[in-house]
């Protein structure tokens, strides 16, 4: 059975880009067939992890959405040139010409383009995990295509500009009956592991939202301009460590 | 009458001429050729003239001498019936001995020999190293000998006016059949003008065969040509980027063009230099928009010939337009301010920074903050000032005793003279000391409000502290009741019960599929 599993969050830059693709490393080299989106159609970045140039493709996933090719046709197998012993990873990018991006905004997408899109992908290829990278923001279509999906992970920072947001999408995704899952980012150096657990807590016991778990400041992030997945890079570093770790509790969803 | 006059003159004609006065012309096809040229030259002896009212033989000598002034000839009879007829030969084909082994002028010489004896005409043609005596460059140039010996080492030497062309001298071996061939691309920096090809071999011509050429300054065409964005911002910088290649169709990597560009009255240009950038490989030009620069369709175009490589090679033929469009610059704003407890008189400050599409700080225009609470206003519209040391425009409210406790809504709005405008709102969480809730009681939780409440209940759930060397403590805190009174706006708004009405129908069809499935199965 695969699961879809959508990375959001409120505000933009809070590294849905960066855990989306790590934790789909970390997952391939579990060994599962993993399937990344970049439906992050008006800001798309993970091109830049995985080092594709968009423009180079025949089809990108605005393509795919507008119904003029198939998802598969909008697919990079990313495992030989990734070296991923054994594991599976296929990424669907979107387009980096401003010309599509602003075609698709403008004409949107149908959302059953999206969902039968994630389940072609998940039959061609059968993807245990389908990672789906989105837009930051309260907004029509990634929220329609949040409710399609099977998991949402919310992406937030610690810091009082990102967490009433946080807390308000946390509330409104909930409404769609799917888990909502909280990982927190970038936490300051000097705060303890029981300090976040208790906030942790706190959250869970205010909102419907699990902690799927939290991530540190990490000059190693920051330091590689998004150009490199750690997790396959520097796969013994602390901050690959809790990609792994994260990997692991995703495997654990229901 | 009429018949009389035409009798007389048919009888002037029928005279016949002891001597006749022929006139010769000759022709050569092609007048230029290669050395080795399997086909040789058509040599095309054209006589008026001639005696014929009696059959009359006819003999020529054809004599070709080429360029070391070696002859051959050939002898040509026929017997004239006509008053004008013409003769072919063919070079080196009927010569026995002949060949297209030297570079120069081969002279032709026909003699009459019958009826009577002397010199007819005269003629020349040439034969070349090269396929042409002109080119542009970049064009391959490419050299071709004969006569030499099967595999004999020739050196090739080629020189501009007086300097070496690099590359040269060099050698090669003839082929089987005596014939050599090396082609030259000419660099686009190569100097213009006449250049001497020679060709010398080790043994067979000890004389240098050679032959001079000109070469030309080239075209440029421009190629790919690609606006970084199609919709800029004011402010933001565009970037124009397009290949060249040269009449060859090699790439121009080199050199300079000069980019009008123009503004939506299709009148007012402005001109930017694009160079050639060797690592990405194009040439390329940014043009820098100003919050002031008109919006609307705006062009950028290459005009004819404006492209120069350096070198004196230059283009293209045809202008070419590419369109983009700049839009007004939309700020964004960001609001830095926080909630507390204040008592009437304190000052809540509040500042914003607001920073232009390129990245930069907003410093010349208006900015202004407004209050409201659950709707209603707060307080008129606050301006806010520039602090060019902070980067910020700041200002602040004054609290009076009878404004509400609660959640405040800060918008922040920018503009300037040019139409430029942003705009941004806060949510603040305010407690004045002294004044009344407002209504609903907006009672609204910190982290630390909830540590007491918590720790009471025996559930010892903490704050999340963010602790600097011990010294500065902060909270972020968590304003629940705020966050859910948002979240239930979102909830009720009109898009998120279209989301769910669709989510809602397509559950129901997977539902509906799904049982379609189960009653297939036996
Ligand atoms: N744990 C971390 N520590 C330090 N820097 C981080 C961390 N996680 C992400 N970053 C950095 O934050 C920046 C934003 O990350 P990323 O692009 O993944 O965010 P995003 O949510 O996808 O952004 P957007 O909303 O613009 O798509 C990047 O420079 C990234 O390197
Ligand atoms: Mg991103």
């Amino acid at each position: 059975m695969t699961r879809s599993i959508a990375v959001h969050s409120y505000k933009g830059g809070t590294g849905k880009s960066t855990i989306t693709a790590n934790v789909a490393v970390a997952l391939a080299l579990k060994g599962r067939r993993v399937g990344v989106m970049d439906m992050d159609l008006e800001g798309p970045g993970l091109h830049v992890f995985f080092d594709i140039d968009p423009s180079d493709l025949r089809f990108t996933l605005n393509d795919v959405l507008a119904g003029v090719a198939p998802p598969e046709a909008a697919c990079v197998r990313m495992s030989e040139k990734m070296n991923l012993n054994g594991g599976e990873l296929y990424y669907s990018p979107a387009s980096v010409r401003l010309s599509e991006i602003m075609r698709t905004l403008k004409t949107g997408y149908e959302v059953d383009m999206f969902e039968n899109a994630i389940k072609r992908l998940q039959e061609k290829f059968g993807l245990h995990y389908l990672l789906i990278d989105t837009h930051p923001g309260i907004m029509h279509d990634t929220l329609l295509a949040l409710g399609v999906c099977d998991h949402q992970i919310i992406v937030s920072r610690v810091d009082q500009q990102d967490i009433f947001g946080t807390g308000v999408l946390i509330e409104v995704s909930s409404s769609f009956e799917k888990p909502v899952h909280l990982v927190l980012n970038m936490i300051p150096p000097g705060v303890k592991e029981s300090e976040v657990s208790k906030f942790a807590r706190v959250i869970g016991a205010h909102f419907t939202t699990e902690m799927a778990g939290w991530l540190p400041w990490s000059e190693e992030v920051i330091g590689s301009l998004s150009r490199s997945v750690l997790t396959l890079k520097q796969p013994k570093h602390a901050i690959s460590l809790r990609f792994r770790a994260l990997a692991e509790t995703i495997e654990g969803f229901a | 009458m009429a018949l009389l006059v035409l009798a007389a003159m048919l009888m002037v004609e029928a005279v016949p001429r002891v001597s006749a006065v022929e006139s010769f012309s000759l022709t050569t096809n092609p007048g230029r050729t290669l050395e080795g040229d399997p086909v040789g030259i058509g040599l095309t002896l054209s006589v008026t003239n001639a005696m014929y009212s009696v059959p009359t033989p006819y003999s020529f000598v054809w004599t070709v001498t080429d360029p070391s002034g070696a002859s051959t000839t050939y002898t040509q009879n026929m017997v004239s019936t006509q008053p004008s007829w013409s003769l072919m030969a063919y070079y080196p084909t009927n010569f026995t001995g002949g060949a297209l082994n030297h570079a120069g002028i081969y002279e032709i010489s026909i003699a009459e020999t019958l009826p009577s004896s002397k010199p007819a005409t005269s003629g020349q043609f040439q034969i070349g190293l090269t396929s042409s005596i002109s080119y542009q460059r970049t064009y391959p140039v490419s050299i071709i000998g004969a006569g030499y010996a099967a595999f004999e080492n020739v050196t090739v030497n080629l020189t501009g006016g007086s300097s070496i062309t690099s590359g040269f001298p060099t050698s090669k071996l003839a082929d089987a059949g005596g014939k050599f061939s090396l082609t030259w691309y000419s660099p686009p920096n190569s100097s213009p003008g006449n250049y001497t090809v020679a060709l010398t071999g080790s043994t067979t011509k000890s004389a240098a065969d050679s032959q001079w050429f000109i070469l030309y300054p080239t075209n440029v065409t421009i190629i790919n040509s690609w606006t970084s964005k199609i919709i800029v911002q004011r402010t933001q910088t565009i970037e124009f980027r397009f290949n060249a290649t040269y009449l060859s169709g090699i790439p121009v990597t080199s050199g300079t063009c000069v980019l009008n560009i123009i503004e939506p009255d299709g009148l007012t240009s402005h001109s930017v230099t694009a160079l050639y950038d060797s690592v990405l490989a194009t040439f390329r030009a940014n043009y820098t928009t100003t919050l002031a620069s008109t919006t609307g369709g705006w062009t950028w175009n290459i005009a004819a010939d404006s492209l120069n490589d350096g070198s004196g090679n230059g283009g293209p033929l045809t202008p070419s337009s590419h369109n983009f469009n700049i839009q007004s610059a939309s700020f964004s704003v960001n609001i830095l301010s926080y909630g507390s407890v204040y008592s009437s008189g304190m000052t809540v400050p509040i500042s914003a920074d607001v920073v232009m599409p390129n990245g930069a700080n907003f410093t010349q225009g208006t900015v202004t903050a407004t209050i409201t609470s659950s709707g209603r206003q707060v307080t008129a519209p606050l301006s806010l000032v520039y602090n060019a040391s902070s980067g910020r425009w700041s200002g602040g409210y004054k609290v009076n005793p009878n404004d509400p406790s609660g959640t405040w809504l800060i918008t922040v709005n920018a503009n300037d003279a040019y139409g430029n405008s942003g705009q941004s709102g806060a949510p603040l969480n305010v407690n004045i000391t002294g004044a009344p809730p407002a209504s609903p009681p907006a009672w609204f939780m910190t982290w630390s409000f909830l540590l007491v409440v918590l720790v009471a209940a025996g559930i010892g759930v903490g704050i999340l502290i963010l602790r600097r060397k011990e010294v500065t403590h902060r909270e972020v805190k968590l304003d629940v009741t705020a966050i859910k009174h948002q979240a239930d706006q979102v909830k009720g708004d009109d898009f998120l019960q279209s989301i769910q009405a669709q989510l809602k129908k397509r559950a129901e069809r997977m539902a509906a599929e799904h049982d379609a499935a189960e009653k297939e199965k036996p």
